[in-house]
């Protein structure tokens, strides 16, 4: 990695994401909006692997996000092991993640653009419907997760019902996923993504095996969905497998990185960074506001992404980036 | 006998409820056919056309027969400023319309939300309540059915009949073409998505006089809305008075077999086997 203007920049910014916690640290309530900020960025970047550079536009992530989350749920609820220590099921509910990523990928693949996003909507409703149906998944009251006891180091001790750990946690965890984003964007596989995204006729004629790229894809999707399920599991202690907002399974959740992605710019890294700035923080920061007054938060984002369909169609970034080329 | 009974009744309340959910299909199979638009805000239109009807009886008590005209009417001029100004942006781009529409249903459905709240709600009308033979069907279902099937025929025969209708088909099946003819496509497209609103504004009306109402039903009766389009081959406007019904009996089957809280669940099997399967639809050629 050279050291250009922009990466000196990133590693600033990087400093200063990771010394600021010393300086607010007791308001807890700024830590929660970052902690979201962070998942929903991450969450968003695996959305744009799949829908911005390979152009299979799911709206099935709350599938993988889930029951990454329903992972966690189900381990902590019927085995001892995890209750003490859930942080393995982190690494399990990215797998579980990757595999229902391949099976949907398996089915769904071979419709597309608008189809397999309705498809991919099916599929999730009806594994919510039996989630919520089943007793071995906690049924329609959903899972309580106990908060995990806290670790100890001989310098320090990790505290988890603090917010603190899970701010450094997933702001790690964004920046590994954003950098495999990144990596696979600048290699040979993501051209070949691109070529599928374009024309995929055209890519398979030129012996793109589109069908192989696109499981992998959706396995790396998958994969990173889960582990953030699980994550979000752990912190919010609570896994809600109801049809309203805040429901993991639903489409609400499948819609937030697609509207994080599309407001910040699709395609683009940095993109779902500033979407998710924008979606989490500004939308919680009117929910105090408005408090009193429920979905004043969703106007608000269902009128900036009518705004920026109708000024940047490559979203906020692709407006900078493009402005910044022209001077 | 009471088992026949059981299973007549059910098959006759699916018929009903899926003819319902056709004519709102029919809405958005139309604004695709004309404009090549998909619109996935169509169901919170349904929705606002349940609204519609419920403060009309609630504020002025109009009763929701007489707010079924109120509705078409009112939503075909909703439609047509739409078209004219928001989907004008989008024809014949498939996905540029899914992510406008899409963000135009977050903006409706929360609007809704805050200014009549989450409250489900339902008008409180009786009509009786009709036997015919061993079933027994409550009398606003009855209202409702024959009023669908009156919308339906109309709308017909309209497309098939008129002038404006033909152009409509017309301009569904080339555009180009149709201009060259000397169809003027911009017009023609907005009596279409004129009426294609108005189908959903009332089939929406029709809904409330046997549903309940509340915001977030809209992404529901979308969703139903593609699947029926999906099964009929998008722009079939025939084809998707069989898809809903076809929806609407496997759901209620469905309602018996299953526990209530699983029933959507066929109506989505369903779907994903037909796009698997028969992804240009059920009822097309080939």
């Amino acid at each position: 990695m050279k050291l250009s203007r922009q990466n000196i920049l990133l590693i600033i910014l990087t400093i200063i994401a990771l010394v600021a916690p010393t300086q607010f640290a007791t308001n807890t309530y700024l830590l929660h909006v970052m902690v979201l900020i962070f998942l929903f960025a991450a969450l968003a970047q695996s959305w744009n692997l799949l829908a911005g550079y390979a152009g299979q536009p799911s709206l099935g992530h709350a599938l993988f996000f889930g029951m990454g989350a329903y992972t966690t749920g189900i381990l902590t609820l019927h085995t001892q092991y995890f209750k003490i220590n859930p942080w393995p099921s982190l690494i399990l509910g990215g797998f579980v993640g990757a595999l229902l990523g391949v099976a949907l990928g398996a089915i769904c693949f071979r419709l597309r653009g608008p189809y397999f996003a309705l498809a991919t909507i099916s599929a999730t409703e009806v594994v919510r419907l039996i989630v919520m149906n089943s007793e071995f998944t906690g049924g329609a009251l959903g899972i309580t997760i106990r908060v995990p006891p806290p670790i100890s180091t001989p310098f320090f001790t990790i505290d988890f019902s603090e917010k603190l750990p899970y701010y450094y946690i997933t702001f790690i965890l964004m920046i590994v996923f954003f950098y495999v984003v990144y990596s696979i964007s600048n290699s040979r596989y993501g051209l070949l993504l691109r070529s599928i995204r374009d024309d995929e006729d055209a890519a398979m004629t030129l012996g793109v095996n589109a069908f192989r790229l696109k499981l992998f894809t959706m396995f790396i999707s998958g994969f990173m969905a889960g582990v953030l399920g699980a994550l979000y599991a752990i912190y919010i202690s609570y896994i809600d497998p109801s049809l309203d907002p805040g429901g993991v399974l639903t489409l609400f959740t499948s819609i937030e990185p697609v509207i994080i992605t599309i407001i910040g710019g699709a395609a683009t890294i940095i993109g779902p960074f500033i979407g998710s700035v924008i979606r989490i923080g500004v939308g919680e920061y009117l929910r105090v506001i408005f408090g009193w007054r429920a979905g004043m938060d969703l106007i608000f984002v269902g009128f900036i992404f009518l705004l920026v369909f109708f000024l940047a169609r490559k979203g906020i970034w692709g407006l900078i980036r493009s402005r910044i080329k022209f001077k | 006998m009471a088992l026949e009974g059981l299973i007549a009744s059910i098959i006759v309340h699916g018929l009903m409820l899926g003819a319902i959910y056709a004519t709102i299909a029919m809405g958005m199979s139309l604004l695709f056919g004309v404009m090549g638009v998909k619109n996935l805000a169509h169901g919170d239109f349904a929705v606002l056309g349940m609204y519609t009807s419920f403060w009309l009886f609630t504020l002025f008590s109009i009763s929701p027969l007489i707010s079924i005209p109120i509705a078409f009417a009112l939503f075909f001029f909703i439609g047509m400023v739409i078209t004219r100004f928001i989907f004008k942006h989008v024809i014949g781009e498939m996905l540029g319309s899914i992510i406008l529409t899409f963000g135009l249903s977050i903006l409706i459905e929360n609007v809704m939300l805050l200014v009549w709240g989450g409250d489900y709600r339902k008008i409180p009308v009786e009509y009786g309540s009709y036997s015919f033979g061993p079933i027994s069907v409550g009398g606003s279902y009855v209202v409702a059915f024959a009023v669908t099937i009156l919308l339906i025929i109309l709308t017909q025969l309209f497309l098939s009949r008129t002038k404006i209708g033909i152009a409509i088909r017309a301009v569904s099946q080339d555009p180009e073409a149709a201009e060259t003819l000397g169809i003027s496509a911009d017009t023609i497209r907005l009596v279409g998505g004129g009426l294609g609103m108005a189908l959903a504004g009332t089939g929406g009306a029709i809904l409330a006089l046997i549903y309940y109402i509340f915001p977030y039903l809209g992404i529901l009766l979308t969703l139903y809305a593609l699947i029926i389009c999906v099964f009929a081959g998008l722009g079939n406007v025939v084809g998707t008075i069989f898809g809903g019904i076809i929806i609407g009996i496997a759901q209620s089957i469905a309602t018996v077999q299953l526990p209530y809280s699983l029933t959507p669940v066929v109506g989505f099997i369903l779907f994903i086997l037909v796009l698997l399967f028969r992804p240009k639809g059920l009822f097309t050629r080939g």
